[in-house]
Parts: C-alpha cells; structure tokens; sequence
C-alpha cells in the first residue's frame, strides 16, 4: 500500500461542477513526482486534498495506510503533521515573527520549547533567514517569505513534502538551493510531490511527471 | 526569543470588535454584585427578623386593666415554662414609638392605650402559644398575644419574591454574558478563518485553537470584570453608610457581611470562568462543521 492512495476520486466546491475527475493516484514512500498542469486544472484542488484540508466528494482517500474519506476530524491533526506544505502565497502569519512562523508547527505538536528554539535558529540560518529572526512578514521580500514558509514545511521532518509552485518567487541561486534541500530531503526518505508549471524542473531533476488537465490526471510530461 | 514572550497564534487581542466586551462584561459583574447584594441583605434581614420573633414576643393588657390585674398577668407569664422574663413596655418607650406619628407633647395618660408587656422566651419554639394565650385568658378577658408572625409572614413573602427576582434578573445577566462572548467567538472565527486554516495545516488541534479563544475570553473578562466588581462595592459601602445614618428601624441594615464581600469579589472570576467555557464550547461547535 502507498503512503498515498488516491481511488477514483472525485471533488467538487458545494454543488458547483466537478473539478477533480477520477483521479487516480499512487505516492510510495520515498518518491518524488512533479505535477505539472496550466492555471485552473485543480493542481491547488488536488493539493488541498492531499494536505487534508478538504475530503473528496467521492472515491477513496488513503493517507499513512489510513482510509481518511470519512477519519473522524479528531484523527486528522496527527496525519497532517506527518504533511509539510510550501504554498504558492507562503500562508504565513504576518503578526508572528519568522521564528514564530517556522516553529508553529512544533508548538502545535507540543516539542519542549528548548528543542524548538535549537531547530528553528539552526533552519532558520540554513535557509539565509539568520539575521530576519524576529522580522514579521510583511517586513519581508517575497523570496524572503518564500524561505520561512520552506522553513515551516520541513521543521517538522515531515514523511509527506507537497509544495505549489515553490521556486515561483526564488532568484535562481536560492531555488536551486530550495531544489537541491528537495533533493537531500528525499534522499533521507521524504515523500516529495511538487506542483510547478517550469517545466525546467523536471528536466533539470529527473523525477516521474503528472499532468494534470482539465481535472483529469495522467502520467507523463 | 524565549517562547512565552511570542505573540498568540491567533491575532485577537488586534481584534476592534472585541474593545466593547470588557464594558459589557463590567457592567453586568456591577449589576450582578448589586442585584447579589440585595438578596443577600434581603435573606440576611429575614433571618434577623425571624430569629428576634422566635424568641421574643408582645402581651397586650386591655386599657381597662388596673396595676393588680397587671401584676396578675406578669406573675402568669413569668409561671409559663419557656418564659425567661416578662416586663412591661415603659411609657417613655412608648413615648419614643409613638413620637413620629402624634409627636412629641405626649400625654399618655389621656389615651387609651394598652399596656405592653416584651415577654422573652429561653428558645424557639420554647412556648407552647395556645396553652398561653389560654392561660391568659384566665388571668384578663380581652388579653391579646403578637408573637409577630401577623406581620412578619407577609414581608418574609415579599421578600423571598424580592429574592426570587433578584435571581431572575442574575440569571438574565448571565445569559446576556454568555450571548456577548458567543458573538465575540463567532465574529473572531470569522476574521481569523485564514489563520485558523493555518494552525489547521500545520497539525493543530480544535482544542488548541479554543485555547487561543479561551485566553482572550479570560483577559477581556478580568479586564473588564475587575474594575466592575471595584465600583460596585464602592457604591455598596457608600448605600451602606448613606442608610447607616437613616432613622428607620423597619429597614434592612444595608452592610454586607464577610460572606457578601467574598462573593462581590469573586464575581469577576466566575465572568471569567463562563467567559472562558463559552469561548471553549462555542469555538469546538463551530470548527466541528470543517472538513
């Protein structure tokens, strides 16, 4: 069984028309796939049911080797922080400082506040944030913003990394570097699914490629 | 940055629709601490009442009885088991009584009064009243007892509804509270719903998210609990001592007692308490209807 299993899924927004289409989907633990698809073809869906903020309309959903479809929501926080996210528009707290930011997910989990201080300080400096500690972000540059929300994905050493268009706002040396951090992170067993429209990235990384259009999804670039 | 210095994960205390909440929670600790120190002087009052005529009561002697017969009914009264002493009313007593109904030039001689005799008991319930009254009889026709239960009955009625509507009107108080800090919950819910989200993402529970609630329930209630506790027992020790100076024996005294103050001094806290289950149970029903 996958780490993720998607069978026959469906979504749809109220009783609006269908935006995910039979979807199916294997992610085995250790993987890394890109998904690739223009603007409007449910890559943003598709991710929202994956990090587990919505539960599909029909078809399966399995997460860890657990049927979440219909999990009681109390199940739900424990898998989630098994999930990093890198949104596209960083999802930051603007009120919390960096800091505060990448340690939310280990203040949620309850880590002792020692152990959460050494983690951030060091990823916090690792991604070139050293010195923006205690800036909030709207003080910040958008590749700034970009760097704390990684930061916040992968504090967690989550077994499931999904990131929407994460290089979109990186000069090309820090995402390069975000890439090869992907990279290093798979190696140790990250399960990585990345939703980009460069298709540069595939080529430069070579990975297995999802297309997704029109809410159908399918292999291949 | 040590983290209990961080800010909460929830934005709340920038929050602009919250301001008025500590007014409205003040108000309602004020109003409660009066409505509280009404009943309580109330039930107070009552207890004094009852427990002076439980163990004292009025012989009324007839006009028309000399000083013999008057002796005679002493003698009876101070043979009944239960009496501890019977003696008459002193007409400059009386004087004083009837004094701010037909003033102060009083010849009591010139009227035809009764004589008085206060007649205390050893306990309550001591006496048997009708084997008394009986006896009395005997001793001098038209002989009348008033052990106070003729009037007492209908102020303790009025009172215990005085105290009934008193509760009424606390409860009334709560639920305006608890309506308050629900539409605070709610309208917070509404404008944080994208940090909410987050804290969702990242692995956060209900519960730690009604926590956020919850400390913010509790500040703006002591905030606002507090000063209003503070200003009614000011104006309780200000009624007190206005109604201290004032001749009328008929009324309450207006003090509280040790108990009083300790409950006025605990309503901030109990504002605080429902304030913060409120917050908890109103937060835990409305994000149980997410995905």
């Amino acid at each position: 069984m996958g780490l993720v299993r998607f069978e026959n899924v469906g979504l749809r927004y109220g009783s609006g028309p269908e935006v995910l289409h039979d979807i199916d989907l294997v992610l085995d633990p250790g993987s890394y796939h890109f998904l690739l698809g223009p603007s409007g073809a449910g890559k943003s869906s598709l991710l929202s049911l994956l990090y587990l903020a919505r539960r599909p309309t029909r078809g399966m959903v399995s997460m860890f080797e657990r049927d979440v479809t219909a999990a009681p929501r109390e199940s739900l926080p424990e898998l989630r922080r098994r999930i990093g996210v890198v949104f596209q528009d960083y999802h930051l707290l603007d009120h919390l400082t960096a800091f505060d930011n990448v340690a939310l997910p280990l203040q949620v989990a309850g880590v002792p506040a020692q152990r959460i201080r050494n983690d951030v300080m060091e990823l916090l400096a690792w991604v070139g944030l050293g010195d923006k500690v205690d800036v909030a972000p709207p003080f910040m540059s958008g590749g700034e913003k970009q760097r704390v929300a990684v930061a916040r994905a992968v504090i967690g050493q989550p077994d499931l990394l999904l990131a929407d268009e994460p290089t979109g706002n990186l000069d090309e040396a820090m995402a390069e570097r975000l890439m090869r951090l992907f990279e290093q992170l798979n190696r140790m067993g990250t399960t990585l699914f990345i939703a980009t429209h460069d298709t540069s990235l595939p080529r430069r990384f070579a990975h297995p490629v999802l297309r997704l259009d029109n809410g159908h999804l399918m292999a291949g670039g | 940055m040590a983290l209990w210095l961080r800010n909460g994960d929830v934005p709340l205390a920038s929050d602009s629709s919250t301001r008025f909440v500590p007014w409205i929670i003040g108000t309602m600790v004020f109003l409660s601490a009066l409505v509280l120190a009404v009943a309580l002087v109330l039930e107070s009052a009552i207890d004094r009442w009852q427990l002076a005529h439980s163990v004292q009561l009025t012989v009324e002697v007839p006009p028309s009885a000399d000083s013999a017969a008057l002796e005679r009914v002493l003698a009876a009264l101070r043979g009944v088991p239960g009496v501890v002493d019977a003696a008459p009313v002193s007409d400059q007593h009386i004087a004083q009584l009837l004094a701010p109904w037909i003033g102060d030039d009083l010849e009591l001689a010139s009227l035809p009064l009764p004589t008085l005799v206060d007649v205390r008991l050893a306990a309550p319930g001591a006496l048997d009243l009708a084997a008394m009254e009986s006896l009395l009889g005997t001793v001098q026709p038209g002989i009348r007892v008033d052990d106070g239960r003729r009037w007492l009955e209908p102020v303790r009625a009025t009172a215990g509804a005085l105290q009934v509507v008193s509760g009424l009107v606390l409860l009334l108080i709560v639920a305006a509270s608890i309506v308050t800090v629900i539409f605070m919950t709610r309208t917070g819910l509404a404008v944080h719903r994208d940090t909410i989200a987050v804290l969702h993402q990242v692995g956060a529970r209900d519960s730690f998210v009604a926590g956020q609630f919850q400390r913010h329930a509790f500040r703006l209630a002591l905030w606002g609990g507090v000063p209003g506790a503070l200003l009614a027992a000011l104006c309780l020790v200000v009624i007190g001592r206005l109604a201290g100076g004032l001749d009328a024996p008929l009324l309450p005294e207006l003090a509280l007692g040790t108990g009083g103050w300790i409950a006025v001094a605990v309503l901030p806290l109990i504002a605080a308490a429902i304030s913060v289950a409120t917050a908890r149970l109103t937060v835990l029903a409305t994000l149980a209807g997410l995905p």
